[in-house]
């Protein structure tokens, strides 16, 4: 806020599907003609929060569909103003012998550490597949059917099933701040707790660290 | 969750350990990993070790228990606030530079 860099507008009116896609496609040119005129250390801040009063949310699914349609179309455009995440935040997740990138071609507004917008939800699926993986027949019912689809759609029909996950390849992932090939020979003993916390962003880095005044600005959006 | 891990472990609010020792981080780099499984080989009680590994990155083992602790996003950033504002950030590149660089 302070920079200038997150807009609030307001979008009046009844809308229906066209007509939201019509008063974002302004805002989104808006926002392409924006970021040619911010400096660069705010263009990957400039934010613009689009209210729709009024709409009918009984139905997400129309609105959902026409997110990733105008999503996918918006980052074809490339308007990001340069490569992001950029090369070390790549190596997360880094999978040996296979690209590590998942989201290759983010967004603008997607995170600058690579771990959020169009890189989530393969990462999302990839752990949920794990999760299923491992754990399906123990998962209570009800959690099943809600993960059950989110993997189907995303064309990884494993779901319910339990494989062999202790013979699976480890995937390996790499941070800044941290290294999974450190649990490499780790031996458990009986009755052992591992916790892992899903977050936003977990993982630090020196950009971050040097940033991190913006990053509590981000923050206080956030809230 | 760490603390409820640790409360029911060691059915005490005193530690033996320092907090940074309770609970072990095997993937942080800002300790070499010889440290940290000294540590740990160390710890004669329930031992819970933290990790930022996703699931698909973790040795699977099934005499130990996986706990995911899912948050909301916006809980998360304010807690990432917090812990960016707690951390000293002159001093943390050091320790990682040595290990990772080490390692």
């Amino acid at each position: 806020m302070d920079s200038s860099c997150f807009l609030l507008a307001w979008a009046g009116g009844d809308h229906d599907i066209r007509s939201i896609e019509s008063a974002i496609d302004r805002y989104r040119q808006w926002f392409l003609e924006l970021i040619e005129q911010s400096e660069k250390t705010h263009q990957r801040l400039l934010t613009i929060l689009v209210v729709l009063p009024g709409l009918d949310r009984a139905d997400a699914d129309p609105l959902d569909a026409l997110q990733e349609r105008l999503k996918d179309a918006f980052r074809r455009r490339r308007a990001d103003g340069g490569p992001v995440p950029p090369p070390v935040h790549a190596e997360w997740p880094v999978e040996r012998g296979v690209q590590a990138a998942e989201g290759a071609d983010p967004a603008a507004g997607d995170s600058p550490d690579g771990r959020l917008g169009p890189a989530v939800p393969a990462r999302l699926c990839s752990h949920l597949s794990a999760y299923l993986d491992r754990f399906a027949p123990d998962i209570p019912g009800h959690v099943r059917r809600l993960l059950g689809p989110k993997i189907t759609a995303a064309g990884r029909p494993r779901a319910g099933r339990r494989l062999a996950g202790r013979g699976s390849v480890m995937r390996r992932y790499r941070t800044w701040l941290a290294d999974s090939a450190r649990w490499d020979g780790f031996e458990f003993r009986e009755g052992e707790i591992v916790i892992r916390s899903v977050e936003v962003r977990d993982d630090l880095d020196a950009d971050d660290l040097r940033a991190a005044d913006l990053r509590r600005r981000q923050v206080c959006l956030a809230r | 969750m760490q603390m409820i891990c640790a409360l029911l472990i060691f059915g005490d609010a005193r530690f033996a350990w320092p907090a940074d020792r309770t609970v072990a981080r095997l993937d942080i780099q800002t300790d070499a990993i010889v440290n940290v499984r000294a540590t740990l080989a160390a710890q004669q009680h329930r031992r819970f070790i933290k990790t930022h590994t996703p699931l698909d990155g973790l040795p699977f083992d099934d005499r130990v228990s996986y706990i995911c602790v899912a948050r909301d996003p916006r809980d998360a950033a304010i807690s990432s606030g917090h812990h960016l504002s707690n951390m000293n950030r002159d001093v943390l590149p050091g320790p990682r530079g040595t290990t990772a660089g080490a390692e």
